[in-house]
């Protein structure tokens, strides 16, 4: 408190007590004014932003509603447009190709710094050890080769299957014509003769000789033509065997021969082999 | 062909059903005596056929007249044929049938393993020396020869599991079905038939510098 002026009449503050308000008002609004910072920069204006925008849309919106109704359709669907197609968008590609993008620009400035020193630092330690190699890098070697063989064991086989499977192409490649022209043509003569029964197989083989000869020549020369080819050496494996079909039935009583006689009976098929004695 | 592996996509799966369908048309036409329904079969399939026949015997000539032989049979047999399982699987076991008899007729086997012996030790002994030295890498022909050795090696019943398992893509049931065995054994035989193979490879492998690796393979086209 100070001390009032005995010349001021009373109620009339005096210059020193406004200087001395004045001074604690200032002190006052610095404070609120740092309040009203502090206030300020706790809001996040962002959403105030946001909401802002937001209102400003929905009130275009609802302008051109009112103005144009096949808007709102429109609005409609290019929202609904857009959203699939965010939807649509694999984000973890591209966050992916933009992670690997900056790895690739840092790779290619780290290289760009460290290559030359790394190459010559390389060279050197190359240069030095030329010829003198460690026990301990011997055994890297002999454990790095070792991995080698163990490694290529696989892919030896694989490539064998490999190598079947092309050379199996180059095969099927090479009778490609032989298949276009002649495969069926040939498989129907093979089925023809094996439709033969053996009776026509025979007057066949022999038709042409039998028509030229007199009737009683040609039967003797037809009976010994046939005794000659039961008689005949065993069929080798590679021949095939005349095949008698089912409707026409043989029937044999006897055989008479000296030598072994062999029946041989499979499903479809009877083959009597006659062996002469000697 | 379908390995058990495999995914078909939806257009594959119908492709194959509608092959399916027409290829019992066809059995059935050709069991009724159409001979341009046979005809299709055969057309279908004297590939294949001609493929697994050589796959097996490796011969062109024996391939071709067994893969003839194979549809002669079939020709006469289709009334048996009662369209149980694939008209392939019935004549792959038909030619499978028809190579092990002619490979066993031939004696080529025992011919092929005493041949196929010596080949093979003469080209690892002849490859021997070279190895020692990693820039001398054995070279396309001989690597080839050494494999071709080492088919020719294999019995006839191992190169066919490997035929239809690796070339023809079939399936253990398929395979099952064309060599009559079960499962099972169609499994522990593709294992042997690998095992031989990599045996039948290994001396040259393990002594040598791993050509493999810079191999590619590819059997000279005539």
């Amino acid at each position: 408190m100070t001390k009032k002026d005995s010349n001021e009449p009373e109620g009339v503050v005096s210059t020193s007590q406004l200087a001395s308000q004045s001074a604690s008002m200032s002190l006052i609004l610095q404070r609120l004014r740092a309040d009203a910072r502090e206030q300020l920069e706790s809001v996040d204006w962002s959403l105030f932003q946001a909401e802002v925008e937001d209102r400003v849309e929905r009130e275009t919106e609802d302008y051109l509603r009112a103005k144009d109704p096949s808007w709102n359709t429109a609005s409609c669907f290019l929202r609904q447009e857009f959203e699939s197609q965010a939807e649509s968008i694999d984000w973890s590609l591209f966050q992916a190709e933009v992670e690997d993008r900056v790895e690739r620009d840092v790779n290619a400035t780290l290289e760009l710094e460290f290559e030359p020193d790394l190459a010559a630092w390389k060279h050197s330690a190359l240069s030095s050890r030329e010829g003198q190699w460690s026990a301990f890098t011997e055994q890297v070697i002999d454990a790095v080769h070792r991995d080698q063989i163990k490694n290529a064991r696989l892919p030896l086989a694989e490539q064998t299957v490999e190598y079947l499977r092309e050379d199996i192409e180059v095969s099927v490649d090479a009778q490609e014509a032989r298949f276009e022209r002649d495969f069926f043509s040939e498989l129907q003569n093979r089925i023809e003769d094996n439709r033969k029964t053996l009776g026509e197989r025979i007057l066949e083989f022999f038709g042409a000789f039998l028509r030229p000869v007199p009737l009683a020549w040609g039967s003797a020369a037809f009976a010994l033509a046939v005794a000659l080819f039961f008689v005949r050496a065993p069929l080798s494996p590679e021949e095939s065997l005349p095949v008698v079909e089912s409707e026409h039935r043989v029937l044999v009583e006897a055989v008479q021969f000296e030598g072994t006689v062999t029946l041989s009976q499979s499903e479809d098929l009877t083959v009597i082999w006659l062996a002469s004695a000697s | 062909m379908s390995a058990e592996s495999k995914t078909m996509d939806p257009d594959e799966k119908i492709e194959k059903t509608r092959q399916k369908a027409q290829e019992k048309t066809w059995v059935e036409r050709a069991q009724s005596g159409d001979q341009e329904a046979f005809r299709c079969l055969v057309e279908r399939y004297q590939r294949r056929v001609y493929a697994v026949a050589y796959g097996i015997v490796r011969n062109h000539d024996d391939a071709w007249d067994i893969a003839q032989e194979s549809f002669v049979k079939a020709y006469r047999n289709l009334g048996r044929f009662q369209g149980k399982s694939g008209f392939y699987t019935w004549i792959y076991r038909i030619t499978y049938n028809l190579c092990i008899d002619s490979m066993r007729s031939k004696g080529r086997r025992s011919f092929v393993e005493i041949d196929s012996n010596r080949m093979l030790e003469a080209a690892v002994a002849e490859e021997a020396p070279r190895q020692s030295h990693p820039s001398r890498v054995a070279d396309q022909k001989e690597l080839g020869e050494i494999i071709q050795t080492a088919l020719s090696q294999l019995s006839e019943k191992h190169r066919a599991i490997i035929v239809l398992r690796e070339i023809e893509e079939l399936s253990y049931d398929e395979i099952a079905e064309v060599l009559k065995v079960s499962k099972g054994t169609v499994m522990s035989r593709l294992f042997h038939a690998r095992r031989k193979l990599q045996e039948l490879l290994a001396p040259y492998v393990e002594d040598g510098t791993s050509p493999a690796a810079s191999f590619q393979l590819s059997p000279q086209r005539s």
